[in-house]
C-alpha cells in the first residue's frame, strides 16, 4: 500500500518535472550511448571530476571566508585558517589535494575518452574536457601564489620569470601578470581575482554551455526508454564511484595537511620552492633545458599537447566505424600513451631527483623542520597599527608590557623571528642550534647576544643564522638577548 | 535488511555476468545503426542533416522497439544496471535510495566541517586591561570631558587598535562614559545649547549626567569601569549590546 502511495507520488513529481523543468534535457545531455560493464564504469570519471569540482567550489568558498588578500595579510590569515580553526586545515588540504585529483581525473576521464574514441561521437564534450583541463591547471597555478609563505612566493618569481623569458610577448606578459615591474602586492591581488572569480567563472561557464547549448542535437523521447533507464543507472554508478573517491580524499587530507611554512622574510637563504604535483614534470623538464629555451618549451609543449588532442575531432574523422576500439587506431594510441608515458617518466624523475642529490635532499629536510617547527608555534595573529591610534597603544604598552610578560616567558619577537629555528624555550630545531646554556659560553653576553642578532657574521656564524637589523629594533633585540641569557639546560 | 543486501549482490552479479558474457546491450547495436546513418548525412553535407538523422532514429525506434520488448520479457535477461525495470521494482528504488544517500553523506561531511569553520570567533576586546585617559589633576569643571582611548580588539588573524571615544564628567566623581550612542551605536557629542549629550543618528538626548532624556534610546549612556592609578584615570573598554534596556556586554 506505502509503495503504492510512494510510486504515485514518484510519478506525479517526475511528470510535474517534466512539465515545469528541462531536468529531462539536461538528464539527456549528460548521456550519449548506453554501455555496460567496465566500459560504464570507466565512464564513471565524469561523475568522479564534477564531484571534485564541486569540492574545490565549496572548500574554495569557504576558505575565502577568511582568506585576506594582500601581501601584508595573506600568510597570517592562512596561518589563521591552518593552526587555530577548527577544521580550517582539513578543508585547505582537501582544497589543496582537491585540484591535484581534479587534475588527475581529469587526464583519466580524457584518457577514457580517448579510448573509446568519444572525441568522434561526442566531440563537443570532448572539447569541454580539454578546456576544463586547461582552467583547472591554470586556477591551480594561480592559486599557488595565494597563501604567499616562502614557496608561494618563490613559486611565483619562477612562475613570473618563465612568462618573462617568452619571446616578444616576454615582459609585457610579465608586467601584466604582476601589475608591475616586481612580485609585490599588486601581484597578490590579481592572482586572487585569477583564483577565484575568472577562472571558477569560465569552468562554470564551459560546463555550462556543455550542458545547455553546445550539445548534441536532442534526439526526441518518446522511443528513448532505454536511454532513460541507463542514465539513471549510470547516475547510480557514477555516484558510488564519486562517493569512493571522496572517502578516499577525505581520508588522504585527514593525515596529510597542505603545506604551509614560513614567509618568504622569515625563511633561511636558499629556499627551494616546489611546485604542486600537477606541474613537476614541466619543473622536471626546465631543468633539463638549457635556460634560453626554457620559457618557450614550458609554454609549448602543455600548449601543444592541450592543442593536439582538441584538434584530434577534426583530424581523426573516420566514418562508419563501429565502436571506435583503440586497437584499430595504432598511430593516434601510441602518440597518446608517448605522452602519458613522458609526464609520468617526466613527474617520477623529478621525484627521484629530489632523493639523489644530497644537497637537495638535506635543503628539503630542513624546509620540513622549518615547515614544522611553524606549525608547532603557537598562533600570533597579525598586529595592524595605524597613525595616532597606535601611538597610544604604545605609549599605554610602556606601563603595561612589562606586566603582561613573566620572565620565564619568550619575548614576542622571539616566537616570531627564533623559535622557527632554535625553539620555543631556546631548545633546538634540528638541524639547528639549541641555546640553552648560551649565556656561558665566551663572547655571549647579554651585550653580545643584543649584537649578534644584528651582525652575526663578526661573531663567526654562519648563514642561515641572518642579521635581524631590519626586523627588530634595539630594544627588541636587547628583550630577546636578555631572556635568551636566562636559559638553562633542565637539571 | 536482508532484502537489501540481497538486492546489493543481485546488481552487483549482474553487472559482472553482463560483463563476463561479453554481451552488449542490445541497444548498442541498433545505436551504432543510427550513428552510422547520421554520419553518412553528416558527412554528405546535406543541411538539414539533424532533421533527417532525428527522423530516421525515430523511424528505426518505431519499428524495433516492439521486437525489443518482447525479447527482453521472453527470456527475461537482464544487464546489470541498466535492466529495464518498473519504477516501483526495489531494487531499483533501492539503488536510488543509495545514491542520494551517499550524495548525502558526502555533502554532511562537507557541511558538519563548514559550520564548525564558520562558527563566530570571539572577538575580545582588551582583556580588562587598564587604559590611560589623563592624569586626575587635569580633570575639572563642570562639563564633560572628551578622551580619546586607543583599544586594542583582536578579531581572528588581526589585532588591531580602535580609537574609542569616552566622556570623563569630573562633576559626577569623574565618572567615564562610552560616547557610542546606546540606541543603535552612533558616537553621541556634547552640546552646550542643550546641555546634554546628542546622538546625531536619531536624535536620542541624554543628560549631563549621561541618563537617559529622550528619544528612541532605551538605556543612559554606558559608565565603563575606571580606577585611579599613580594619579592617573584609567578604564576597561566595554561594548555594550545596542537597544535592550539592561547593560549586556557584548560577547
Amino acid at each position: 500500500m506505502t509503495n503504492r502511495i510512494e510510486t504515485q507520488s514518484d510519478s506525479r513529481l517526475r511528470s510535474w518535472l517534466a512539465r515545469w523543468t528541462r531536468l529531462d534535457d539536461f538528464s539527456r545531455a549528460l548521456v550519449d550511448e548506453p554501455s555496460d560493464g567496465v566500459s560504464a564504469w570507466l565512464r564513471t570519471t565524469a561523475g568522479i571530476v564534477v564531484m571534485l569540482l564541486a569540492v574545490q567550489i565549496v572548500t574554495g568558498a569557504l576558505l575565502t571566508f577568511y582568506y585576506a588578500p594582500s601581501a601584508v595579510t595573506a600568510h597570517a590569515s592562512v596561518a589563521f585558517i591552518e593552526k587555530a580553526l577548527p577544521g580550517g586545515s582539513w578543508l585547505r588540504a582537501l582544497h589543496h589535494y582537491g585540484s591535484q585529483w581534479l587534475t588527475l581525473f581529469l587526464g583519466l576521464h580524457l584518457t577514457q575518452m580517448f579510448w573509446f574514441a568519444r572525441y568522434r561521437r561526442v566531440p563537443v564534450a570532448w572539447l569541454s574536457s580539454i578546456l576544463l583541463l586547461g582552467l583547472v591547471l591554470a586556477g591551480g597555478a594561480a592559486g599557488y601564489s595565494l597563501p604567499w609563505d616562502a614557496r608561494a612566493f618563490f613559486s611565483t618569481r619562477v612562475g613570473e620569470g618563465i612568462a618573462g623569458g617568452l619571446p616578444l610577448v616576454g615582459n609585457g606578459l610579465r608586467r601584466w601578470i604582476l601589475g608591475g615591474a616586481e612580485v609585490s602586492t599588486l601581484t597578490l591581488s590579481r592572482l586572487f581575482a585569477l583564483h577565484v572569480l575568472v577562472v571558477p567563472a569560465l569552468i562554470l561557464l564551459v560546463v555550462a554551455a556543455r550542458l545547455f547549448v553546445f550539445r548534441e542535437p536532442a534526439h526526441t523521447d518518446d522511443v528513448n526508454q532505454s536511454k532513460r533507464t541507463w542514465a539513471s543507472a549510470q547516475f547510480v554508478r557514477n555516484v558510488i564511484a564519486a562517493s569512493v573517491v571522496f572517502a578516499a580524499l577525505a581520508l588522504f587530507t585527514a593525515k596529510y595537511r597542505a603545506s604551509l611554512g614560513p614567509t618568504a622574510d622569515e625563511a633561511m637563504p636558499g629556499y627551494l620552492p616546489r611546485p604542486g604535483a600537477q606541474f613537476l614534470w614541466l619543473f622536471q623538464m626546465l631543468k633539463m633545458l638549457p635556460g634560453a629555451m626554457a620559457s618557450l618549451f614550458a609554454v609549448l609543449v602543455p600548449g601543444l599537447m592541450l592543442g593536439a588532442l582538441a584538434a584530434l575531432p577534426f583530424i581523426d574523422r573516420r566514418k562508419g566505424d563501429d565502436s571506435g576500439v583503440a586497437t584499430k587506431r595504432k598511430l593516434g594510441v601510441s602518440v597518446f600513451a608517448v605522452g602519458l608515458l613522458f609526464i609520468a617518466t617526466m613527474t617520477a624523475l623529478a621525484y627521484i631527483a629530489d632523493r639523489r642529490n644530497p644537497r637537495v635532499r638535506a635543503q628539503l629536510a630542513k624546509q620540513v623542520a622549518e615547515e614544522s617547527a611553524f606549525r608547532t608555534a603557537p598562533y600570533e595573529p597579525l598586529r595592524i597599527r595605524t597613525g595616532d591610534a597606535a601611538e597610544a597603544v604604545a605609549a599605554n604598552a610602556g606601563t603595561t608590557k612589562t606586566l603582561t610578560r613573566s620572565p620565564d616567558e619568550a619575548p614576542p619577537m622571539y616566537i616570531k623571528f627564533c623559535a622557527n629555528c632554535h625553539g620555543k624555550a631556546g631548545q633546538g630545531v634540528k638541524p639547528f642550534p639549541k641555546l640553552l646554556d648560551v649565556a656561558a659560553k665566551p663572547k655571549r653576553t647579554v651585550d653580545d647576544l643584543a649584537k649578534l642578532l644584528s651582525d652575526p657574521v663578526s661573531y663567526g656564524l654562519e648563514p642561515p643564522m641572518k642579521s635581524f637589523s631590519s626586523k627588530l629594533n634595539e630594544a627588541e633585540m636587547r628583550e630577546i638577548a636578555e631572556w635568551v641569557a636566562t636559559l638553562k639546560k633542565a637539571k | 535488511m536482508r532484502g537489501d543486501v540481497a538486492t546489493i549482490l543481485r546488481s552487483f552479479r549482474l553487472e559482472c555476468n553482463s560483463f563476463r558474457s561479453g554481451r552488449r546491450d542490445n541497444f548498442i547495436a541498433t545505436f551504432n545503426i543510427v550513428r552510422a546513418r547520421c554520419s553518412r548525412h553528416h558527412h554528405s553535407g546535406r543541411s538539414n542533416a539533424n532533421g533527417r538523422c532525428a527522423q530516421s532514429y525515430r523511424e528505426f525506434h518505431m519499428t524495433n522497439d516492439s521486437d525489443e520488448t518482447n525479447k527482453s520479457n521472453r527470456s527475461d535477461r537482464s544487464y546489470g544496471l541498466n535492466e529495464v525495470d518498473t519504477p516501483n521494482q526495489p531494487r531499483r528504488r533501492f539503488l536510488l535510495l543509495l545514491s542520494t544517500g551517499f550524495i548525502a553523506a558526502m555533502t554532511a561531511t562537507i557541511a558538519g566541517a563548514a559550520i564548525r569553520f564558520l562558527r563566530p570567533r570571539n572577538s575580545s576586546a582588551q582583556d580588562g586591561k587598564w587604559l590611560d585617559v589623563a592624569p586626575v589633576a587635569n580633570l575639572k569643571g563642570n562639563k564633560p570631558i572628551m578622551q580619546t582611548i586607543a583599544a586594542e580588539r583582536r578579531a581572528g588573524w588581526s589585532v588591531t587598535v580602535e580609537e574609542q571615544t569616552v566622556y570623563v564628567l569630573p562633576y559626577k566623581n569623574n565618572e567615564v562614559v562610552s560616547a557610542i550612542c546606546s540606541h543603535e551605536g552612533c558616537n553621541v557629542s556634547w552640546h552646550d545649547e542643550a546641555s546634554g549629550f546628542v546622538c546625531p543618528c536619531h536624535d536620542s538626548l541624554f543628560a549631563s549626567s549621561g541618563d537617559r532624556v529622550a528619544g528612541p534610546s532605551r538605556r543612559g549612556l554606558d559608565p565603563l569601569p575606571s580606577r585611579v592609578q599613580n594619579g592617573i584615570l584609567q578604564v576597561q573598554f566595554v561594548a555594550f549590546v545596542n537597544n535592550i534596556k539592561e547593560r549586556v556586554p557584548r560577547g
